[in-house]
């Protein structure tokens, strides 16, 4: 059974895929977030945090929230009637705006001092 | 005129196992339609090959099948917007009864299940109920609805639950919710507020992109989800 993939098919595809990773991260980040009580287990973390692997999480991590916000907003518009007729354009223009986001946010990720 | 490779997906259930394709090979002219292909495949080169047609002009949805991986009316494709290879399939979401004929019973029965009928205890004026132009354009692009059934069959949220009412009939809870002349809100919103109903919608758009009415369907389901929810917190409130 195949079917022409249709910008919103793939709209949600994306939504669908991101919402199930930030689930899974949600409890990821809260188990690391309830090891922490001592200083110096935080310190310990923060440089496994700076290792490569992480940083290309993290880059990982900020493309799946963009995401699944930015078309979440599209969403939220059809549902309050708004636009509905230019979802695509709306769609596009989020994908422009990711790209812009994106690469603001990932380039001192992965080379900045942070 | 220009050749055309029609590659057709064929099922005889007398004969076949499984479906198998069968290729033509016809000539069309640019504003020939795919379904004056079909009838000319079924005229004049195999008379076995089976599909649905009535009116040829968009109307009846009759001749819905799947395009080029798209649900779309034979008799509103042209020729000149079709590839030289051209893949035809039954329309997509439902049984097929042999060829390009599909089982549209469950479809029509859904349709039933939200009242497709004016419901209106007061009793009639002398003349007809009367409705003003600002009124009729709230419902006007829904009435425009033919009910080919290729929405409900390109939806992703129908593929996974065949028990989904599915875009046409919401469309059609819309039409007689948002008519003035109707009275029965409440129970029509009933029939479709139920686990396999309104909320199974998820704004996905691909009955928009196959209504051969361009109607924007998605957006009529949302303002059914809005009355709904409007209902619901007020029947909260008391």
């Amino acid at each position: 059974m195949r079917y022409r993939w249709h910008t919103g098919f793939v709209a949600w595809l994306i939504q669908r895929v991101t919402g199930l990773l930030l689930s899974l991260y949600i409890f990821l980040h809260l188990y690391v977030l309830s090891h922490l009580t001592e200083p110096d287990s935080y310190e310990n973390l923060m440089e496994l945090m700076h290792k490569p692997l992480f940083r290309i999480s993290e880059v990982g991590l900020l493309a799946v929230v963009l995401l699944h916000g930015i078309n979440g907003i599209r969403v939220s518009l059809a549902d309050l009637g708004l636009g509905s007729r230019y979802q695509k354009v709306a769609f596009w223009t989020g994908m422009f705006l990711f790209m812009v986001l994106f690469i603001m946010g990932g380039v001192p990720i992965i080379w900045g001092e942070i | 005129m220009r050749p055309y490779r029609l590659k057709i997906l064929r099922f005889d259930p007398s004969k076949d196992s499984n479906p198998h394709w069968q290729v033509y090979q016809i000539r069309m002219g640019e504003y020939e339609r795919l379904l004056d292909g079909l009838i000319r495949i079924k005229g004049e080169i195999d008379g076995t090959l089976t599909f649905r047609r009535s009116c040829a002009h968009g109307i009846c949805g009759s001749c819905a099948m799947k395009i080029n991986g798209k649900n779309s009316l034979a008799c509103q494709t042209l020729a000149k917007d079709l590839p030289e290879e051209t893949v035809v399939e039954p329309l997509q979401g439902y049984p097929v009864i042999r060829d390009l004929v599909v089982d549209m019973g469950e479809f029509f029965r859904k349709n039933d299940e939200v009242m497709p009928y004016l419901i209106n205890p007061e009793p009639p004026p002398d003349r007809e109920r009367l409705q003003s132009p600002e009124e009729q354009q709230r419902i006007l692009q829904s009435i425009t609805c033919i009910m080919c059934g290729s929405c409900t069959g390109a939806c992703p949220s129908y593929w996974l639950d065949r028990q989904y009412l599915g875009p046409s009939a919401l469309l059609k809870a819309y039409r007689f919710i948002f008519d003035s002349r109707d009275r029965a809100t409440k129970e029509r919103l009933r029939k479709i507020l139920h686990e396999h109903g309104l909320w199974r919608c998820h704004t996905i758009y691909n009955c928009v992109e196959v209504c051969p009415k361009e109607i924007d369907i998605t957006y009529h389901i949302k303002a059914l989800k809005r009355l709904a929810l409007r209902e619901a917190l007020r029947i909260r409130q008391g």
